[in-house]
């Protein structure tokens, strides 16, 4: 009996945590002895991180179409094709599937990788193509390893940490962006920074692929699902070069910059969840709330609660932009929902309070809430408004006071004439009588 | 490599005298929409830095003529662009390269027109910055051509905020406009009116009660019981009929016709 327990309990504590741990593909086309550094960071911010290399038999994204890691890392520096199992298409179901990305590719990357960038509405500069700025570069680099310093303002994706650390140091490949509002920049060049491609610019650059500031060095993705996709044109940026302190090429910018994009990349951070939404008459028990039908003119409470993950852990999510919809076609309604005080510590409730419109029909309650750096919310629910029952009407009209009168004077002379009707005895008769 | 790291050193400490990335004979001029020169837009590169102020509009052409030069000796750069930026926004920048030619010549021929929209709206004018650098030891050079300033009524309308702005900003707020009450009527009318007919009531009362005490005469007392139950169930009846009219259902008020009715068919028996 207690050996069953203890059984028990080992396979239950062995699933909650297996919920908690994240797990790591990190596959690339060379060895990945010089990314150690990056890689047992990784392990030691909880991930379970699986290596091998692109063409290994055991580097597989789905078995028996499930998805069998939850993050892949993606590093490529000389191959010209990843192959079917990491082609664009695959990556792309990966991610569809729930899964995250982040892929580097420099100067020699595969046609794949910019198939890939290119349904992302990010544009890869051209294989041998490389990141030149005379003006902030590393001595003795040949104006190759840029300082950058311009990141993302988003404090969702970059830290205040990171972008006080100072400049960052990057080798590699740019690329620059379309209008596709789901990709978004994280480190950009200065208005001197190009890129050029080697064999055919290697002269004069007289038509760079991207140039200043509209030259993106590392930007990210995310879908409508909250699936995120981080992309960065230089793998060396996340070498131990620049990561391991032990080497005399160590940037703490780097490696703080390593480890805010994973974070973000790999929903660690900046994950927003939406629960319990609700609507109801303003009063009623929330046993009774979002019932099927309300009237007209009803005076109703919409709610929402909602968290933000970081590291895991729930907070509340404070802000004061979050809005609601009323919708019939056209919206009825787009308001700020008001945060309510409460005694949660892992989550924020919202509340906005409207009068039903006098239009019946079937409404949506929905809330669309989308802002850089956090994963979309989406979330609706139906419900029908009602006209007036005939007995929810005003009774009495003051239009009708006349009438009212006329009918109690009816029913009154009717009744007063029956009455002496009955005890009346005719004069003749009673002459007669006498 | 060792010698070239130790004369780049040098250069740190000695800048003056390490080889940089200059021009000469820079001029900066602005063309009318009839290829003229405007008048006193012609500016030396020497003439000219972050706050000079060049008046301009979309239909000029700008024209930046240099020759690159390290030192004075005309050379040819790997980079020689030029940098259109928004004062208060300098990540709204657009990069311009200007062809150079083998002896150095580089021109810039630039309809305004062409730049983006959504640069050209910027209130404090757009700072152009002319870019040469190349690999090696010769320093990059960064010199300012001014700002363009447009006439903000001579620049198209521009209302379209960027695809991600419009996706992830608040929307505008809407509230439901609910149609207007119904008119009320005018009170002091409807108690006029039902005073009128209250009015009525009392006359025909008075009357009944002048012609009846000519044609009659009246004694309770020598009324029957069967009289006083009819009278009685009457009251009862219009009593019920009022109460359907405000509260009672008609199920209920058929439940309670049943008792009235028995009332009724026991006083017609007895009458």
């Amino acid at each position: 009996m207690k050996r069953a327990l203890c059984l028990l309990i080992a396979l239950s504590w062995s699933l909650f945590a297996q919920g908690l741990h994240q797990t790591i593909l990190a596959v690339a086309d060379h060895s990945l002895e010089d990314y150690s550094t990056f890689l047992n960071s990784l392990t030691e911010n909880g991930y379970d991180v699986t290596t091998a290399n692109v063409r290994d038999e055991k580097s597989q994204l789905f078995q028996y179409g499930e998805r069998m890691y939850d993050n892949i890392i993606l590093l490529s520096s000389q191959s010209k094709s990843f192959g079917a199992t990491f082609s664009p298409k695959a990556i792309l179901e990966f991610t569809q599937a729930g899964g995250n990305v982040l892929f580097a590719a420099g100067s020699n990357l595969p046609e794949g990788i910019r198939e890939l960038g290119r349904q992302l509405d990010i544009y890869i500069g051209e294989r041998h193509s490389s990141v030149v700025d005379h003006f902030h570069s590393v001595e003795s680099s040949n104006d190759e390893s840029v300082l950058l310093d311009a990141v993302s303002e988003n404090p969702y994706i970059i830290s205040d940490e990171t972008r006080q650390a100072g400049s960052i140091v990057y080798k590699g490949n740019g690329h620059y962006l379309g209008t596709n509002h789901r990709a978004q920049p994280v480190l950009r060049g200065h208005p001197s920074t190009y890129v050029y491609n080697k064999k055919s610019e290697g002269k004069v650059s007289e038509d760079p692929w991207a140039a200043g500031t509209q030259l993106f060095l590392v930007s990210v993705f995310q879908n409508d699902a909250g699936e995120r996709i981080g992309f960065s044109g230089s793998p060396e940026m996340f070498t131990n070069t620049y990561l391991s302190p032990n080497s005399p090429s160590y940037s703490a910018a780097n490696a703080l910059f390593a480890r805010d994009l994973t974070n973000w990349v790999f929903q660690r951070v900046a994950v927003l969840k939406a629960s319990d939404m609700t609507y109801g008459k303003v009063g009623e028990p929330y046993e009774l709330r979002n019932a099927s039908t309300y009237r007209i003119k009803d005076q109703m409470v919409f709610s929402i609660d909602i968290a933000i993950l970081n590291d895991g852990q729930p907070q509340p999510y404070v802000a004061d932009d979050v809005q609601m919809e009323l919708v019939m076609l056209d919206p009825y309604y787009r308001v700020n929902m008001v945060p309510v005080a409460s005694d949660s510590k892992t989550y924020q409730h919202y509340e906005a309070v409207l009068t039903a419109p006098d239009h019946y029909g079937v409404f949506t309650y929905k809330i669309a809430y989308n802002r850089p750096g956090l994963n979309p919310i989406d979330e609706k629910a139906t419900f029908t408004i009602r006209q007036f029952y005939h007995n929810e009407y005003p009774r009495f009209l003051p239009h009708a006071y006349p009438y009212y009168v006329s009918c109690f004077a009816v029913l009154g002379a009717f009744l007063i004439f029956c009455g002496i009707w009955l005890v009346q005895i005719p004069k003749a008769s009673s002459k007669k009588q006498k | 490599m060792r010698a070239i790291s130790f004369v780049s050193l040098l250069c740190l400490f000695m800048g003056v005298f390490c080889s940089s990335w200059n021009t000469k004979d820079g001029v900066l001029k602005l063309l009318s929409p009839t290829k003229s020169l405007k008048t006193g837009s012609e500016k030396r590169f020497d003439e000219l830095n972050t706050f000079t102020e060049i008046d301009s509009s979309l239909e000029d052409t700008l024209v930046v003529q240099f020759t690159c030069a390290i030192d004075d000796e005309a050379a040819v750069p790997h980079q020689a662009h030029i940098v259109f930026s928004d004062k208060k926004k300098p990540s709204i920048s657009i990069v311009y390269p200007v062809k150079v030619k083998g002896n150095g010549d580089a021109v810039l021929k630039l309809p305004l027109s062409e730049l983006p929209s959504e640069i050209v709206q910027s209130e404090d004018g757009l700072l152009s910055t002319l870019m040469i650098g190349s690999f090696g030891d010769a320093s990059p050079s960064s010199i300012s051509l001014g700002s363009l300033v447009f006439d903000s009524g001579s620049l198209p309308a521009f209302n379209a905020k960027t695809s991600t702005e419009a996706v992830t900003s608040p929307q505008p707020t809407i509230l439901h406009t609910f149609a207007a009450p119904p008119k009320a009527a005018n009170k002091f009318l409807s108690l006029l009116f039902s005073l009128a007919v209250a009015a009525v009531f009392v006359v025909l009362i008075g009357v009944w009660m002048q012609f009846s005490s000519k044609t009659s005469v009246y004694s309770v007392s020598s009324s029957s019981l069967g009289h006083f139950l009819f009278f009685i169930s009457l009251a009862t009846a219009e009593g019920l009929l009022f109460f359907y009219w405000t509260s009672l259902t008609i199920f209920q008020f058929i439940r309670y016709s049943v008792f009235i009715l028995i009332a009724f068919v026991i006083s017609a028996k007895l009458l």
